[in-house]
C-alpha cells in the first residue's frame, strides 16, 4: 500500500523541488516520538515528514507543543456529519495545528523514525535517522525552538553523523547510548547487518564529521526494529538489553538479537542471537517491543502476518550437563550430574512463546504497561497495520480490537498515560496527519477511539 | 495482499512439481477460525481479512458458491472475526474488533441462498455485545430447547470465554442466538445472555465441553437424561504468585424447560509437570494452560446408560492441554502439551502416564503449540512407530490400530501426531474404562542404538588398529542424538594452545590479554598436588619425543593464569620438552587419560587409564550409554568417534511454504473418513489432510 501511495505521488513529485515543505503540514511522516517530561521544555510531540514524493527539498522533523495538540484535539468540533446523538460517531479533522508548533528543522529525503534524549546538562536532543543520505541527523530542543544541533539554525541536511549502511531508519536512545537500524541489505555498498552506535553526546553531534560505530550482527539480514527491556541494575551500574529483529527477505532466515549496554559501554555483552525460523516457519520481521517485565519481546511479523511473543528471560548457560561415572554408580532421578562446572553466564532464552495472527501488514509495536488489581503489570500491546492499530491482550495472547480511519497505514507509535488509560498518537503515512486515539479503560481495550486527526490532508491522502 | 499473491504463486509452482494438490476456490483472506456443522457437513471459515465467513462442504469438497455463481459464498458478518463455532441451527461468530458476538443461522428457506448473517433492518449484523475481552468459544445444542426453531426445538448456546474487564480474572458468558420468546410473535428476535460464571483470578485462554454421550449411531432414540449435564473444561494460563493455575472443570446444566446454568467455578486441576534445568537436573512446576481438547468417548448402548444413570458423569476420560509456556522461565526445556486421566471424583484429573518411558505424559514438542485436535481412529498409519514398542531387533514397532490420534498445530507450521488414546472414559454405569497407552508417534523405525560403531579418527594407528573402546546403550538408556568423540591423552576442548612453552620456565603461565578462553571455560582446568590426578600442561613435540608434562597445582581466581609442578616424580620429561619455543596444551591428567566430549551434551570428563573397564555416561540422570576402555594401551593422540541416536523423531506433517500461522484447526469425520483442517492465515490456505495419508503430495491445499 505504502508503495502504491508511493507511486501516485511520485507523479506529481519534483514539482516543488527546491521549495520548503511548509512546516505546520505533515508529509508522508514515518515517525513520532513525545519528548520526556521536563520542568523547562514542555513535553512536545516530535513527527518527521519523510517527503517520500520528493516533493520539496528536504523532509523535515517537526516539534509540536503536546499539550496544544491535545487541546485542539479535544476541541475540536464534532464532524457535521454525525448526528446530534452521537457526535462524535466520526473523528475530528483538525487541519490546522499551526499553533501547535514549536519548530522545525529540515533533515533530508527520507526521514525515519525518531528518538528523543535527555543530556547531562538537562538539554533534550532529537535523532533522525535519514535514509536518503544515510546520515543520523541530530537537534537540539528547546521550550520554544527546535534547532540543528550541528550549527544551530534550521537546515540539518547533511549535517550529523554518517551511518555505515544504507537505509538507517529505526532508533532507539537510553542510558546515553544511542542506536540505529537499517531496513535493508539488498542496495549496494557494504553488506551485512549492522546496527550503529554513539554516545548520545558525543562531541561530533555539534562539531560535525562523527560516523557511528557498527557492530556487525549478520550476513543476510538488516533490522526490522529496535527495542530497550531489561533494564536493571547490575554490579551497581543500571545495564539495559538492546533487541533487534533481524529483517530478512529470504525464506529461512528469522534472526533475532540482543546485547547488554551501560551509560558509557555500548555492548557490554557477548552478541546473543538466534534464528527464529525453525520455530515461527516466517521470515521479514519488522517492529519490536519489550515487555514490562523484560522477559519477553514481542514482534511485528510480516511473513506470516502475526504478532509473536519470544521469551527472552535468562538461562545459566553450563559447558555440560554430563558426566562419566563408574559402572555401577547412578545419578539420582531428577538429579544434576555431581560436581558440573559453574555457570559460564546466562543468554536470553529466545524461545517461541506464542505467534497470535494480527491484520494484514503489521509494522511498529509498542507496549502499554497496565496495573493490575493485585498491583502486578499486564502489558497491552498495540501494533501498526496497513489499516490501522490492532491490540493485543498478553494476558492470553488474542487479537482483543482492531481501530481503523486513521488516515490510512500508521507507520510509528508515541503514547502517554491519560487518565486510567492512555492516549496514542499515530502518524498516518497515507494522509498525512497525526491520528489521537484514546484508550481510557486498557482492559476494555475494544474502547479505543479515534479522537482527531491532526494536520491538514495531504493531496495525495486517502 | 502481498502475502496473498506470493502464496498464490508458490502454490502455483509447487502445483506445477506435482507435490500438492490446488484445490476448489474459496478466496480466502487470512482465515482464522474454523467450525464444522457435523449436519451438513459444512465447514465454516472465518476470514479475518474479509470480515465474511465462507463455507467449505466437506463431503463435495467444494466450496458453497454465491448467487454470482462465479464466486464463492462469502456471509458478512462482525468486523474482523476472531473465531467461529456452530451449533445446530446457528454459527456464532466472534469480532475480534469490538467484543460483541454475530450469528449466522443455517435455516435456510427453499430456493435462498445460505447460510447467511442474521442481520436488523439496518442491514448490519444483529450482534450481542460481551462486558469481557473474548478468549475463547465453544457452541453446542443441548438435549432441551429454550425456543422454537425450524424443524423442532431451538437449543443452540455459545459458551464464550473473556478476560474480565476489572483486569483481574475472567469469565464465562452464554450466549444465546437471535430467538423469540415463548407465545412471543411479531417482534424481532434477539439474541440474549443466559447467564454469566464469574472466574476470579483466571485468565481464561481455551474452552472444551465434554461429548454429549447421549446418541449411538443407528441405535434407536436413546431415552433422554433428566437434564443435560456436560462438563466444561477451562484451560487458565495465568502465572502469579499464589495462583493455582491449570485447567478448571465445572458442569453446564440445560433442564428440561432450557434453563442453563453452572455449577459455581468448579475445580481446578493442577497440571505439575517436570522442567529441566541447564544442570540437567529436573524440577517440578505447575503449568498453565492454553488450550484444551476432550478426548472423544467411544459411543456404545452402555455409555447412553451410564450418562442416563447419571447425567452429570463426565463422559470423556482423557484431556489433552496445551500448557503456556510462561511457567518456564529460567528451564532449559519443558513440556508445552500434557495429558489428563480424568475422573469423577477428586482428584478430577491426573498426569496420564506416557508409555515408551513410564514417566508423566507431558512432553516438550516442536515450536510454541497453538491449536490441538483429538480425533477418533482407529488409524494405521504408514511410516509412523510406537517408540515403546522394540522388537528383538531393536525395532520400534509400525503404529497400527491407534484408537485415538491428537494432533498438535505449532508456530512452526507443523502437526505433531499423538497417540492420545481414550483414557478413563465413561464405560458403563458408574464404571470407567482403565487408562490406555499414551506415546508420541515417531518416525523412526530404529530405536536408541545398542551397539554403536566406533572409528579410529587420528592418523597414529600403526600396530594398534585393533585396539578401540567400546561403546553399548544399556536397556533402559536414553542416548541423545549426537556425534562423540572421545581421546587418549588428547587435549582438553578449547585449550589446544594457551601460550608459549617458555613461560613455564617459571612455573607458571598467564592467557594472553585477547584471549576468548580462560582456564575455567568451556572447560575448568582440574588442579590438584596429587600429579597423577591433575591436569597437565604439555608441550607440542614433533617426532618421537614424548613429554609427560607438568601437572597443574593452581589456577588463579580470574582464570587466566597456571601454576605447574616442573618436577612431579615419575613424570618423564626428556630435555627437548623444555625448548621455549614450543605451544603448550592442557591435557588430562595422567592418572585420567580419557577425555569425552559430546556435540550436545558437551565435555563430559575425564576417565581413569584402567583397562577393560565400564564407565557410565550421564546427563543429569538419564543414561546415555556406556563406554568401555579397551584392552591394551594406546598412544597418545588416538582419537575415536561415534553418534548415538535417541531413536526418536517428531512424527509430523509439515506443509512446507503454507505452513504459515496455523491460526485454528478442526476436525471431521472417524477413521479412515476422517479429515483435519488447518487454516493457516499467514498463507491464505486451508489445509485438508487425511490423518493417515501424510506425504506432501497427498495433502490438498485449499484457497
Amino acid at each position: 500500500m505504502i508503495g502504491l501511495v508511493a507511486l501516485v505521488a511520485a507523479a506529481c513529485a519534483r514539482e516543488e523541488e527546491g521549495r520548503q515543505q511548509p512546516i505546520t503540514a505533515i508529509r508522508f511522516p514515518s515517525g513520532v516520538a513525545l519528548s520526556p517530561e521536563d520542568p523547562s521544555i514542555p513535553q512536545q510531540l516530535l513527527v518527521v515528514s519523510s517527503n517520500f514524493d520528493l516533493r520539496f527539498r528536504a523532509g523535515v522533523l517537526h516539534a509540536f507543543d503536546r499539550a496544544t495538540l491535545d487541546r485542539l484535539a479535544d476541541d475540536a468540533p464534532p464532524s457535521p456529519a454525525c448526528p446530534a446523538a452521537n457526535p462524535r460517531c466520526l473523528p475530528a479533522d483538525v487541519p490546522d495545528i499551526a499553533e501547535a508548533l514549536v519548530g522545525a528543522v529540515e533533515i533530508g529525503d527520507f526521514g525515519g523514525q525518531v528518538a528523543v534524549a535527555a543530556l547531562g546538562d538537562g538539554a533534550l536532543r532529537a535523532f533522525v535517522p535519514v535514509r536518503g543520505n544515510h546520515t543520523v541527523v541530530a537537534a537540539e530542543l528547546g521550550a520554544s525552538s527546535l534547532q540543528c544541533t550541528q550549527g544551530g539554525g534550521t537546515d540539518c541536511v547533511g549535517t550529523g553523523a554518517e551511518f555505515p549502511r544504507d537505509d538507517p531508519y529505526s532508533v532507539v536512545t537510553a542510558l546515553g547510548n544511542l542506536y540505529v537500524g537499517h531496513f535493508t541489505v539488498l542496495r549496494s555498498g557494504p553488506k551485512g547487518g549492522v546496527i550503529g552506535t554513539a554516545p548520545v553526546d558525543a562531541g561530533f553531534w555539534t562539531t560535525g564529521g562523527g560516523i557511528l560505530q557498527a557492530i556487525q550482527v549478520a550476513n543476510r539480514s538488516a533490522i526490522g526494529g529496535l527495542a530497550v527491556g531489561g533494564c536493571r541494575d547490575e554490579d551497581g551500574a543500571p545495564t539495559c538489553t538492546l533487541f533487534a529483529s533481524g529483517r530478512s527477505r529470504f525464506d529461512g532466515t528469522q534472526p533475532i538479537f540482543a546485547f547488554d549496554f551501560r551509560e558509557g559501554e555500548p555492548m557490554v555483552s557477548p552478541l546473543f542471537s538466534r534464528n527464529l525460523f525453525a520455530q515461527e516457519r516466517g521470515f521479514d520481521s519488522r517492529g519490536i517491543a519489550s515487555s514490562s517485565s523484560g522477559s519477553d519481546v514481542f514482534l511485528a511479523s510480516r511473513m506470516p502476518d502475526a504478532l509473536a511473543i519470544i521469551d527472552v528471560s535468562r538461562l545459566a548457560q553450563l559447558p555440560t550437563d554430563g558426566c562419566v561415572l563408574p559402572e555401577g554408580d547412578v545419578v539420582a532421578p531428577g538429579a544434576a550430574c555431581p560436581d558440573l562446572p559453574p555457570s559460564t553466564g546466562d543468554r536470553p532464552a529466545f524461545t517461541t512463546a506464542d505467534l497470535i495472527p494480527s491484520p494484514a501488514g503489521p509494522n511498529t509495536l509498542a507496549t502499554l504497561p497496565r496495573t493490575m488489581p493485585d498491583g502486578s503489570i499486564s502489558d497491552l500491546i498495540v501494533m501498526t497495520t496497513t489499516e490501522g492499530l490492532a491490540f493485543f491482550d498478553t494476558r492470553v495472547g488474542v487479537l482483543a480490537a482492531t481501530l481503523g480511519g486513521l488516515g490510512g497505514a500508521p507507520t510509528d507509535i508515541a503514547f502517554r498515560p491519560l487518565g486510567d488509560g492512555f492516549r496514542i498518537y499515530a502518524p498516518a503515512f497515507s494522509r498525512g496527519s497525526i491520528a489521537v486515539v484514546d484508550l481510557p479503560d486498557p482492559f476494555r481495550p475494544e474502547s479505543a477511539t479515534l479522537r482527531a486527526r491532526l494536520g491538514p490532508a495531504q493531496e495525495s491522502g486517502l | 495482499m502481498r502475502s496473498r499473491l506470493v502464496a498464490v504463486a508458490v502454490a502455483l509452482s509447487v502445483t506445477a512439481c506435482g507435490e500438492q494438490t490446488l484445490s476448489a476456490f474459496g478466496n480466502l483472506d487470512t482465515p482464522i477460525s474454523l467450525a464444522i456443522h457435523e449436519t451438513t457437513s459444512d465447514l465454516f471459515i472465518a476470514s479475518h481479512g474479509s470480515n465474511d465467513l465462507r463455507v467449505y462442504n466437506v463431503k463435495k469438497a467444494d466450496f458453497l458458491v454465491a448467487p454470482a455463481r462465479l464466486f464463492p459464498l462469502s456471509i458478512p458478518t462482525v468486523r474482523s472475526p476472531i473465531a467461529v463455532a456452530a451449533a445446530e441451527h446457528f454459527v456464532f461468530v466472534v469480532s475480534g474488533a469490538t467484543a460483541e458476538v454475530g450469528f449466522v443461522t443455517l435455516d435456510v428457506p427453499p430456493g435462498a441462498f445460505g447460510p447467511r448473517s442474521v442481520d436488523g433492518p439496518d442491514g448490519f449484523p444483529i450482534t450481542q455485545a460481551i462486558d469481557a475481552v473474548p478468549t475463547a468459544a465453544v457452541a453446542f445444542a443441548a438435549a432441551f430447547g429454550f425456543a422454537e426453531a425450524e424443524g423442532g426445538a431451538l437449543a443452540d448456546h455459545l459458551i464464550l470465554a473473556g478476560l474480565s474487564p476489572d483486569g483481574d480474572g475472567g469469565k464465562l458468558v452464554v450466549v444465546r442466538p437471535p430467538h423469540l420468546a415463548p407465545g412471543e410473535s411479531g417482534v424481532e428476535p434477539l439474541p440474549s445472555i443466559v447467564t454469566e460464571l464469574e472466574l476470579p483470578g483466571v485468565f481464561p485462554a481455551g474452552l472444551a465441553i465434554d461429548p454429549t454421550g447421549l446418541v449411538v449411531e443407528g441405535e434407536e432414540e436413546p431415552i433422554p437424561p433428566a437434564i443435560d449435564c456436560r462438563t466444561v473444561a477451562i484451560a487458565d494460563s495465568r502465572i502469579a504468585e499464589g495462583h493455582r493455575p491449570g485447567v478448571i472443570l465445572t458442569k453446564a446444566r440445560v433442564s428440561p424447560d432450557g434453563a442453563f446454568s453452572f455449577d459455581g467455578p468448579g475445580e481446578t486441576v493442577e497440571i505439575r509437570v517436570p522442567v529441566m534445568l541447564p544442570s540437567g537436573a529436573l524440577e517440578d512446576r505447575l503449568a498453565g494452560a492454553r488450550a484444551v481438547a476432550f478426548a472423544p468417548a467411544p459411543v456404545t448402548p452402555a455409555l447412553v446408560e451410564a450418562v442416563a444413570a447419571d447425567p452429570c458423569a463426565t463422559r470423556s476420560g482423557r484431556l489433552f492441554v496445551v500448557l503456556d509456556p510462561a511457567y518456564c522461565v529460567g528451564a532449559l526445556s519443558c513440556p508445552n502439551v500434557a495429558v489428563l486421566d480424568l475422573a469423577d471424583e477428586a482428584p478430577f484429573g491426573v498426569l496420564a502416564t506416557d508409555s515408551t518411558t513410564g514417566g508423566p505424559a507431558a512432553f516438550q514438542l516442536p515450536g510454541a503449540q497453538l491449536g490441538l485436535v483429538a480425533v477418533t481412529g482407529p488409524f494405521t498409519i504408514t511410516g509412523a512407530f510406537n517408540p515403546g514398542v522394540v522388537d528383538e531387533n531393536g525395532r520400534a514397532l509400525q503404529a497400527e490400530g491407534i484408537p485415538e490420534l491428537t494432533l498438535f498445530t505449532s508456530s512452526d507450521g507443523a502437526l505433531t501426531y499423538l497417540a492420545g488414546g481414550f483414557g478413563t472414559f465413561l464405560e458403563a454405569p458408574g464404571v470407567r474404562a482403565d487408562p490406555d497407552p499414551v506415546f508420541l508417534l515417531s518416525s523412526r523405525s530404529m530405536g536408541p542404538s545398542s551397539d554403536v560403531n566406533v572409528s579410529r579418527t587420528d592418523s597414529r594407528q600403526r600396530g594398534v588398529e585393533n585396539v578401540q573402546p567400546a561403546v553399548t546403550v544399556p536397556a533402559g538408556a536414553r542416548p541423545r542424538s549426537e556425534f562423540w568423540t572421545a581421546g587418549f591423552e588428547i587435549p582438553l576442548p578449547g585449550l589446544e594452545d594457551v601460550g608459549s612453552n617458555g613461560a613455564l620456565a617459571a612455573r607458571s603461565l598467564r592467557l594472553p590479554a585477547d584471549a576468548s578462553i580462560t582456564f575455567l571455560e568451556p572447560v575448568p582446568v582440574q588442579a590438584s598436588t596429587d600429579p597423577l590426578l591433575a591436569d597437565r600442561a604439555i608441550p607440542a613435540t614433533f617426532g618421537d619425543l614424548v613429554c609427560d608434562g607438568f601437572p597443574i597445582v593452581s589456577v588463579s581466581p580470574d582464570g587466566r593464569s597456571i601454576e605447574v609442578n616442573l618436577a612431579a616424580p615419575g613424570f618423564v620429561n626428556p630435555e627437548g620438552c623444555s625448548a621455549g619455543q614450543l605451544h603448550v596444551g592442557i591435557f588430562p591428567p595422567k592418572g585420567m587419560p580419557w577425555t569425552l566430549a559430546g556435540s550436545v551434551t558437551g565435555f563430559v570428563g575425564r576417565i581413569p587409564n584402567e583397562t577393560s573397564r565400564d564407565f557410565d555416561v550421564f546427563a543429569g540422570s538419564d543414561l546415555l550409554f556406556r563406554f568401555t576402555t579397551p584392552d591394551d594401551p594406546l598412544p597418545r593422540g588416538a582419537t575415536f568417534a561415534w553418534s548415538t541416536s535417541s531413536g526418536f523423531d517428531f512424527f509430523r506433517v509439515d506443509p512446507g511454504f503454507f505452513g504459515l500461522m496455523p491460526a485454528s484447526v478442526v476436525s471431521f469425520g472417524s477413521a479412515s473418513s476422517t479429515r483435519v483442517f488447518v487454516a493457516y492465515s499467514g498463507a491464505n490456505s486451508l489445509l485438508r489432510l487425511n490423518p493417515v495419508r501424510t506425504s506432501r503430495d497427498e495433502l490438498g491445499i485449499l484457497q
